[in-house]
C-alpha cells in the first residue's frame, strides 16, 4: 500500500530536507521519494497543509498494567494512547505483576504488541522482583529482548548492587537506568520539603536527598567506568552534578517527565493526588530551573513517565494514593506549553534522537530508501484534552480539561498510517 | 447572627478572621447555656450528625458527642475498627453510605493529612451527598481546627483579649495538627506566636508561616504570656526524633523548677492527653498556672458553636 503525504515541513536537522516543505512518498513502508509536487501514482494522498514531520517520537519511560493490573492499562490501550500522542516507539518499564525479571515477561510484551504499529521495547528489572537485593538474570533478559535495565521508580538503595549491575551489563552493553534518592531522607514523606509541605502539615522530601544520592551513583559510575542514566532528577543541583560529570567525559545522562516542567508543589493545596508523583513536584523556583536546564541541554531526554492508576488507588486520601500520572497523549502539548516552540528541533531531539542513542536503537531517517517511521504534528494547533479523548484505561491525568497549543496529528510507522484522535 | 463564609470547617487556614470571631462569640453564648441547670437547647433538632472516627480519640469524640446532644441533634458514631474500612472500602464510599441514611453533618477524624479537604471535594460530585457539612476533628498532622478555636476561646476568656499576646507552642511541632491550626488561628487574631522544641521536631521552613523559633526553653518561656504545651506524639514518629523521653523531659519538660526561674507568671495550656512527667509535670498541670480543664470545658461550647453555625449556612 502506497501513501503520499503532501505539504509537510521537515523538522529534522539530520535530514537533507530539514526546514523544507515537501511531499513524502512511501511505498511498502519505505520512503521512495521526497520532493516538491510529487506525482500521485496509485498512492492514497493525504494533504498535511504545511504541518510538520519529524522522525517518529520515542518515549523512554512508560508503564502498563499488564501483566497483573490490566484494569489500569493493558498493552493494547497503552499502544493506542502512545500512538495517539505521536509516539512510534516506547520503552516499557519493568513494573507489572510479575515484573519483567524473567524472559517470559519480555516475550509476553513482544507477543502482545508485535502487531501494533507501536514499537514496544522492554526494560528488564535490574534486581529480582525489583526488590533491590540480588541481580535479575540480566543476560537472559537481554537475549529475550530487554534493551535496558532498571528497577523503575524504585531507587537502588544498595550501592554494591548498583555497581554489580553496571559491571555485569558491560559485557552485553546495555544501559542501566536509575532513580537516585536517599531512602532514609525520603522515608515517610511524599511531597517536596518546603513552605507548601509546612502548609499541608506533611513531611517533605528535601531536594538534597537526590543530590547526595546522585553524588553516590556518579561515583559508582566512575568506578565501574560504565554509562549510567538518571531518570526523573528533579533537583536542579543534582542535574548540575551530572552535567559536570558529563563535561568531564562520564557517560551519564538525565531524563525528566514533562509534568515536572509543568507543575510545582503549589498544585498540592487541594490534596489532589493527581499531582502525587515520585520524586515529588518541587518548588516553583526549582521548576523554572528545570525548564532552563532542558533548554540548555543539561537534561537530555524528555519522557511522559506515563503511569496509569485506577480510581481505587488514586481517588483516595493523598498519603494513601499511588504515585504517578498518565501522560502519553498530553506529552507534546505539555512540551509546547512549557518550552515554547521557538527552538523546536532542539526540543524534538530530546524525544527522537537522544533516547534512541542512549538505548542503542536506530534513529528513523527522513531520506529516500529509509524505512518510514514518522510523526506528523502541528505546533500551533489549539486543542483540549478531554475524558472522551483519553485512550488510556486510567484517568489519573491532571490535564483533563486543559487547553494546549501544539498537537500530534498522526504517525506513520510499521507500514501503517495512524491518525491521532486528539 | 452573622454567617460563616464557609460550608465546612476543614481547617483554620480556610476560614476568615470574621468567621473565627463569629464562632468564638457563639461559643460564649453556648458556654452560658451549658452552665444552666438544663443544659440542652433545641437548636439542631432534626439534624443528624455522624461522628466518623478513623483514628482513636477519647476527648475530642466525647466533646463532639456532648456538643451534638446538648444541641438536640441525632447522633450516630462510627469508628474504623470493625467497620467495612477493614474490608477495603474507600473513604468516599464509606461516607456516601453513611450520608445515604439521611445524615446531615459528618465530623471526621482521620490519620491522613488533607482527608477532610479531599472528602469535602469528593462529596460535591455526588448530588445526594452534596448537602452534607464536613467538620474536621483532626486530620493526620494537618489541622485540628476545633482545638485551635477552643484554645483561642480559652485564651480570650482568661486574658480578655488575644491581640498582642505572646503565645508559645512547645514540643513536638512536626507531628502535631494542633500546632498548625493554632498558628493560623492565633495569627489571624493578632497574637505573636513562637515555637520551641528540639530542632528535630521543628519542621524546616516553618518560619515561612511568620512564626519565630526558639530552641532555649527558658528564653522562650520568659518571652510568653501563655505556653501551649504539646503532647509528644510517639505514635506518629517513623524514627526516634530524640534519644529518650527522659532526655526530652530534661530539656523541654515544664516543671515547677523551670517556672520558678522565670521572673513572671505564665499560663499553661495543653491539648491533652498529658504525658505527665514528660512534657509537663503533674503538679503544674493541676496548679493555678494551668487552664487545662477550662480548655476541656470550653471545647464543648466551641464545638456546639461550630455545629450550630455550619448547620445554619444556606446551601
Amino acid at each position: 500500500m502506497n501513501i503520499l503525504f503532501r505539504n509537510v515541513r521537515v523538522v529534522q536537522p539530520e535530514s537533507a530536507w530539514h526546514g523544507q516543505t515537501i511531499d513524502i512518498f512511501i511505498q511498502d513502508g519505505i520512503i521512495s521519494a521526497i520532493g516538491k509536487a510529487l506525482p500521485d501514482g496509485d498512492a492514497e494522498v493525504i494533504d498535511m497543509n504545511g504541518a510538520c514531520v519529524s522522525a517518529g517520537w520515542f518515549d523512554m519511560s512508560v508503564r502498563s498494567g499488564e501483566p497483573g493490573f490490566e484494569y489500569k492499562e493493558d498493552l493494547q490501550s497503552l499502544c493506542s494512547a502512545a500512538l495517539d500522542g505521536g509516539f512510534t516507539g516506547v520503552l516499557l518499564m519493568p513494573d507489572g505483576a510479575p515484573c519483567t525479571d524473567h524472559k517470559g515477561a519480555v516475550e509476553l510484551v513482544y507477543r502482545r504488541t508485535m502487531h501494533s504499529p507501536l514499537r514496544v521495547h522492554s526494560a528488564g528489572a535490574l534486581s529480582r522482583e525489583m526488590k533491590g537485593e540480588e541481580l535479575s538474570e540480566m543476560y537472559d533478559l537481554h537475549l529475550a529482548g530487554s534493551i535496558a535495565f532498571t528497577d523503575s521508580a524504585r531507587p537502588v538503595k544498595n550501592a554494591k548492587l548498583l555497581l554489580l549491575a553496571m559491571q555485569y551489563a558491560q559485557s552485553f552493553r546495555r544501559p542501566i537506568l536509575c532513580i537516585s534518592m536517599d531512602a532514609y531522607l525520603a522515608k515517610g514523606a511524599s511531597v517536596n520539603e518546603g513552605p507548601e509541605a509546612v502548609n499541608l502539615g506533611m513531611k517533605g522530601i528535601p531536594a538534597f536527598a537526590e543530590d547526595i544520592s546522585v553524588n553516590r551513583d556518579l561515583q559508582i559510575a566512575a568506578y565501574a567506568g560504565t554509562p549510567l542514566h538518571f531518570m526523573n532528577v528533579t533537583s536542579p543541583a543534582a542535574v548540575d552534578q551530572i552535567a559536570a560529570a558529563r563535561e568531564k567525559g562520564a557517560g551519564v545522562s538525565v531524563s525528566l517527565g514533562v509534568h515536572y516542567l509543568a507543575f510545582s508543589d503549589q498544585k498540592l493545596n487541594t490534596f489532589d493526588s493527581n499531582y502525587k508523583v515520585f520524586p515529588p513536584l518541587r518548588s516553583e523556583d526549582m521548576r523554572r530551573e528545570l525548564v532552563r536546564r532542558v533548554k540548555e541541554g543539561q537534561i537530555q531526554i524528555l519522557t511522559s513517565d506515563h503511569t496509569p492508576e485506577d480510581r481505587e488507588h488514586k481517588i483516595i486520601e493523598f498519603e494513601k494514593a499511588a504515585y504517578g500520572i498518565t501522560g502519553l497523549q498530553t506529552f507534546f502539548g505539555v512540551v509546547c506549553q512549557t518550552l515554547g516552540t521557538e527552538n523546536l528541533e532542539k526540543t524534538l531531539h530530546t524525544f527522537t534522537v537522544a533516547p534512541r542513542q542512549l538505548l542503542g536503537l536506530e534513529v528513523p531517517r527522513i531520506e529516500v530508501d529509509a524505512e518510514a517511521e514518522l510523526t506528523f504534528f502541528d505546533p500551533e494547533a489549539v486543542w483540549t484534552f478531554t475524558r472522551e479523548k483519553n485512550r488510556s484505561r486510567s484517568e489519573n491525568s491532571p490535564f483533563i480539561g486543559t487547553e494546549f497549543k501544539g498537537k500530534p496529528l498522526g504517525v506513520y510507522t510499521r507500514r501503517q498510517w495512524v491518525r491521532s484522535g486528539l | 447572627m452573622s454567617r460563616l463564609s464557609t460550608e465546612h470547617l476543614l481547617g483554620i487556614k480556610y476560614i476568615t478572621e470574621n468567621d473565627i470571631h463569629t464562632l468564638l462569640d457563639t461559643a460564649a453564648s453556648f458556654k452560658e447555656v451549658i452552665n444552666r441547670p438544663i443544659k440542652k437547647v433545641p437548636s439542631l433538632r432534626d439534624v443528624t450528625v455522624a461522628n466518623v472516627f478513623f483514628e482513636n480519640s477519647t476527648r475530642t469524640r466525647l466533646s463532639f458527642e456532648l456538643a451534638e446532644k446538648r444541641l438536640s441533634a441525632d447522633v450516630v458514631n462510627f469508628s474504623a475498627s470493625g467497620s467495612s474500612v477493614s474490608k477495603g472500602e474507600t473513604l468516599t464510599d464509606t461516607v456516601n453510605n453513611i450520608l445515604a441514611m439521611k445524615v446531615d453533618m459528618v465530623v471526621m477524624r482521620h490519620q491522613n493529612p488533607g482527608a477532610c479537604v479531599f472528602l469535602a471535594n469528593e462529596l460535591k460530585k455526588y448530588p445526594k451527598s452534596a448537602h452534607a457539612r464536613v467538620v474536621n476533628a483532626g486530620d493526620g498532622t494537618h489541622e485540628h481546627p476545633t482545638q485551635a478555636l477552643l484554645d483561642a476561646f480559652s485564651i480570650r476568656n482568661h486574658f480578655g483579649r488575644i491581640e498582642g499576646l505572646n503565645v508559645l507552642i512547645v514540643g513536638d511541632i512536626m507531628h502535631s495538627r494542633v500546632a498548625l491550626s493554632n498558628i493560623y488561628c492565633l495569627q489571624k487574631l493578632g497574637a505573636n506566636v513562637k515555637l520551641c522544641g528540639p530542632a528535630t521536631l521543628i519542621p524546616r521552613h516553618i518560619e515561612t508561616l511568620g512564626v519565630e523559633v526558639e530552641y532555649d526553653l527558658h528564653k522562650a518561656l520568659q518571652w510568653c504570656d501563655v505556653a501551649n504545651v504539646l503532647r509528644i506524639q510517639l505514635e506518629r514518629q517513623d524514627i526516634k526524633y530524640f534519644p529518650s523521653l527522659r532526655e526530652y523531659a530534661m530539656q523541654y519538660g515544664i516543671n515547677r523548677e523551670v517556672l520558678n526561674r522565670l521572673d513572671k507568671q505564665i499560663t499553661i495550656m495543653h491539648p491533652g492527653p498529658i504525658n505527665r512527667g514528660v512534657e509537663l509535670d503533674g503538679d503544674i498541670a493541676d496548679s493555678e498556672h494551668s487552664i487545662i480543664l477550662e480548655q476541656v470545658e470550653n471545647g464543648v461550647a466551641v464545638r456546639m458553636a461550630v455545629l450550630y453555625c455550619l448547620a445554619s449556612v444556606k446551601e
